[in-house]
């Protein structure tokens, strides 16, 4: 009887305290904060997991997602779950254009010695980030003798594998100008295939950005887009992800966030850069590698 | 005499053998004047476990000096033999200490305990107790002699110095009268793995009562006329004496198959008499010697009668003579390749795939019979079967078989897959031209990835970008095997470009991406402090394959900072076979 006393006519229900411990978990593993609105959307979203897990209650499943060996599995299907995963190409269009008109510019300067261009989607969904930044830096042509890359990274696996295949549905393209969908896409019965020659600059990754060790992986890189992602997180969490861009960041690299996130409150170490049509952050080039400042 | 040696005497005499046997076992640590008198009575027990008991004790017992000099003492002793045999056992326990006190006694002591002596020296195997042994072979006792032969079949323990020595003194005893030395000479000289030249193994090859013995001793000397006796022993009329010739004829096989003169002179010597033919054909048959069936076999490539090639293929399923079956028809050369091909059909799956693996071996030239007959055999319904048409292709296909072989390489079955795999390379390399034309109209987000990566593999080049572009795609490739040998070939190219893609790869979701880009990275022979500046990141993956490759990369540089993040992990670590690999490295044996 006990075993099922938090199971409702619909299944397992989501108590305040298991809510508070569920958050808990989840702000000290993935950094992701979740407000007390989110109460009832978790319980919709992770019940069927209670159910396959065949636990008796929300606490149980705490339990398990603390202690079980079969546990990282379960994180997986619980990120799956609970992240939002809705994105499209060209999205935030005017911080595009900014990227492509003066930050490509800067960074072929900065990086003409190397001959590398490393660039880093932080969260990156189903890829729809990472290619349109690789469709940006190959229209750019500023880049065409240049060892590209533009690293996608994201914590659910199934994100990860939707954007290794790299097709996708009509909807992803609401933002698209029409001419690059035709130059850089390949309509066939399941989708429109990315092309090739995009392909080739992109590469995907699992990654928690709070597992220091590794973010050390990615390399350093030229540029960070890191853009809705932050707002799921605590301040800690958010702290440490930042520190941990300016780390991973040449001298001169841009940070670029989503359009409601900023600094502020966070670090001093990045110094802002005033874009025609955005606001970008930029490690300055006197900032040693590893080099913070509050 | 003091406490506990007054205790253990008592207890040495009273009924209960037990009792008498503990007594024994106290000796050891006894440090006392008394201890080599009671050692002794103790070793006297009419109780084999007291005796044996008192053995063992031997090396513990104090007053060394004295107890070996009873021992030695006990060497004279005619009637109690119970009490000889111990002290011997006794003497060998207690080691190097006990040599030379034996070796001053054996001038004093009559033949039986000269013998007694020679076998304490055999058993305490050193420069001293072989040079005493070598003297030994000259005495005027036969047993002695014979003792002195046998113990020195273990002078390799000695050191070369002291083997060379044996080798000689035993090699001047075959020459001597007695057979019976003689024999323990060729025993030893056998256990010693002595080479003789043929002048020395000549008279034993016909000696009526050596001959059985000598046969492995002609199987090392490397001689024509060794060689020619030891074929000619095979129709010797004892079955004893033609079994060992047969397994030593085996042993000559397989270690100069490749001397032509040697070869030629056991072929001349066994074709023309029938009566050894049949001899080893009769040993090819014996399931219940497999040590002279796999001989036999071997000596039937040396007959070479083409109706002996089905046993030879059926053997070749057998794993306890395979091995020997396989050198058989590697001798028949290209006489076997039609009865081989006909195996490959036919033959049950082990001997199926043994087949199609040896034809192309013997038939060099490229049988276009033989590649058609791989072809076929590619769909095989066994994998072992498949996978073994697929590696002969690679080695004997044509360009025409590239794209032939590169539709196996997703196979589900993981040998097929990866038998195919290493063909597309094989054919690749030798056929570089076709596999660049192969390539142009692979797509590294489609199916075509994998072989892609695998003719790259053989033909790419780092400064070709459309193939640096080919491999950077399919490492973003949706199916995980695509990315692992994108991983693995860019591995194999080198260069900057590849080290930061591979890098990156380190954070691939599947495991087997994960190990092959860490392997790739270590082919690369990245510099220290880059594997230390990402490999540290992977002590703590959720695969334990991956953290244990993880650790071995890292404890190999070595550094103090590498290995103080080993030790760290090894705190926390819960796999015994990663804890394995991280105490290893760290210096502990945890």
């Amino acid at each position: 009887v006990t075993r099922f006393s938090s199971l409702g006519r619909d299944g397992p229900r989501l108590s305040p305290d298991d809510f508070a411990a569920l958050r808990d978990l989840f702000t000290e593993r993935l950094g992701i904060a979740f407000g007390a609105e989110s109460r009832f959307a978790l319980e919709r979203r992770l019940r069927e997991r209670v159910v396959a897990l065949n636990l008796g209650s929300f606490a149980e499943y705490c339990d398990f997602l603390r202690h079980a060996r079969a546990a990282d599995p379960e994180w997986d299907e619980a990120v799956d779950l609970c992240t939002t995963n809705e994105t499209y190409f060209f999205r935030e269009d005017y911080q595009l254009r900014s990227f492509a008109a003066e930050v490509l510019p800067a960074l072929a300067l900065l990086s003409k010695g190397r001959k590398r261009l490393s660039i880093w989607s932080a969260g990156c969904s189903t890829g729809e980030e990472v290619f349109t930044i690789a469709i940006l830096v190959q229209r750019s042509g500023q880049f065409d003798d240049f060892d590209v890359r533009v690293f996608g990274s994201d914590i659910s696996k199934r994100c990860v594998a939707a954007a290794r295949r790299g097709v996708y549905p009509p909807a992803a393209f609401r933002a698209t100008p029409p001419d690059v969908k035709r130059d850089f896409f390949v309509e066939k019965p399941d989708g429109f295939h990315v092309v090739e020659r995009i392909r080739a600059m992109c590469q995907f990754g699992q990654m928690n950005l709070l597992d220091a060790e590794r973010v050390r992986l990615v390399g350093r890189a030229d540029a960070i887009f890191c853009r809705n992602v932050l707002i799921y997180f605590g301040p800690q969490a958010r702290k440490q992800t930042i520190d941990r861009f300016h780390e991973r960041l040449y001298p001169g690299g841009v940070l670029l966030l989503g359009h409601s996130e900023s600094l502020l409150n966070v670090t001093t170490a990045f110094e802002l850069l005033h874009l025609k049509e955005d606001l970008a952050y930029r490690k300055p080039l006197g900032a040693s590698r590893g080099s913070r400042s509050e | 005499m003091s406490g506990p040696a007054a205790a253990i005497a008592q207890q040495l005499v009273v009924d209960d053998a037990e009792t008498r046997r503990l007594a024994a076992k106290g000796l050891a640590g006894l440090d006392a004047n008394e201890a080599p008198g009671l050692l002794l009575k103790a070793l006297a027990d009419t109780d084999w476990r007291v005796r044996k008991e008192a053995a063992s004790a031997a090396p513990r017992v104090g007053r060394r000096v004295e107890v070996v000099a009873a021992l030695v003492s006990a060497l004279h002793e005619r009637d109690d033999i119970g009490l000889r045999n111990a002290a011997v056992e006794a003497l060998v326990a207690i080691g190097d200490d006990a040599v030379e006190p034996t070796i001053a006694a054996l001038r004093a002591l009559d033949a039986d305990g000269r013998k007694l002596g020679v076998e304490v020296l055999a058993g305490v195997v050193g420069a001293r107790s072989v040079a005493a042994l070598c003297l030994a072979l000259d005495d005027d006792d036969a047993n002695v002699r014979v003792a002195a032969a046998e113990g020195l079949g273990r002078a390799t323990d000695a050191g070369g110095p002291s083997r060379d020595a044996a080798i000689r003194a035993l090699v001047t005893a075959l020459g001597g009268a007695d057979d019976y030395v003689k024999l323990g000479a060729l025993d030893a000289l056998n256990r010693l793995e002595a080479s003789l030249p043929w002048s020395v193994c000549e008279p034993l090859a016909s000696h009526p009562l050596l001959r059985r013995h000598a046969m492995a001793i002609l199987a090392r000397s490397g001689e024509p006329g060794a060689v020619a006796a030891l074929a000619r022993s095979v129709a010797d009329p004892s079955a004893t004496v033609a079994r060992e010739a047969v397994v030593a004829l085996g042993d000559t096989i397989e270690q100069k198959s490749d001397d032509a003169e040697l070869m030629g002179v056991a072929r001349d010597t066994l074709r023309p008499s029938q009566v050894a033919q049949e001899r080893v054909r009769a040993f090819a048959h014996r399931e219940d010697d497999p040590k002279a069936r796999g001989a036999a076999l071997a000596a039937l490539g040396l007959v070479q009668d083409p109706d002996d090639v089905p046993l030879l293929v059926e053997a070749l399923g057998d794993d306890e003579v395979a091995e020997r079956a396989e050198l058989g028809l590697q001798l028949y050369g290209e006489s076997a390749v039609g009865p081989l091909l006909d195996a490959s059909r036919t033959a049950p799956p082990p001997a199926r795939s043994a087949s199609i693996s040896i034809a192309p071996m013997l038939s060099p030239g490229g049988d276009r019979d033989v590649v058609e007959a791989l072809r076929a055999a590619l769909t095989d319904g066994s994998p072992d079967v498949a996978s073994a048409a697929l590696s002969s292709l690679g080695r004997a296909g044509e360009a025409a078989d590239l794209p032939r072989v590169a539709r196996f390489v997703k196979s589900s079955d993981a040998r097929v897959a990866h038998a195919a795999g290493e063909a597309v390379v094989a054919l690749a390399e030798r056929h570089a031209g076709p596999a660049r034309g192969m390539m142009t109209a692979l797509d590294p987000s489609g199916d075509d990835a994998i072989v892609g990566s695998y003719l790259l593999r053989a033909v790419g080049d780092r400064g070709r970008s459309e193939d640096m572009a080919f491999l950077r795609a399919a490492l973003a490739h949706g199916d995980a095997r695509a990315r692992r040998e994108a991983a693995t070939t860019l591995g194999a190219l080198g260069g900057d470009s590849a080290a930061n893609a591979v890098t990156l790869a380190l954070t691939d979701e599947e495991r087997d991406v994960v190990l092959a880009a860490m392997r790739a990275l270590a082919r690369m022979g990245l510099e220290e402090e880059t594997l230390a500046g990402v490999i540290p990141g992977l002590l703590d993956h959720e695969a334990w394959e991956v953290r244990r490759l993880a650790a071995e990369l890292l404890g190999r540089s070595s550094s103090p900072e590498a290995i103080e993040r080993l030790r760290a992990r090894l705190r926390v670590e819960p796999e015994p076979m990663v804890r394995a690999v991280l105490g290893a490295w760290v210096g502990t044996d945890e």
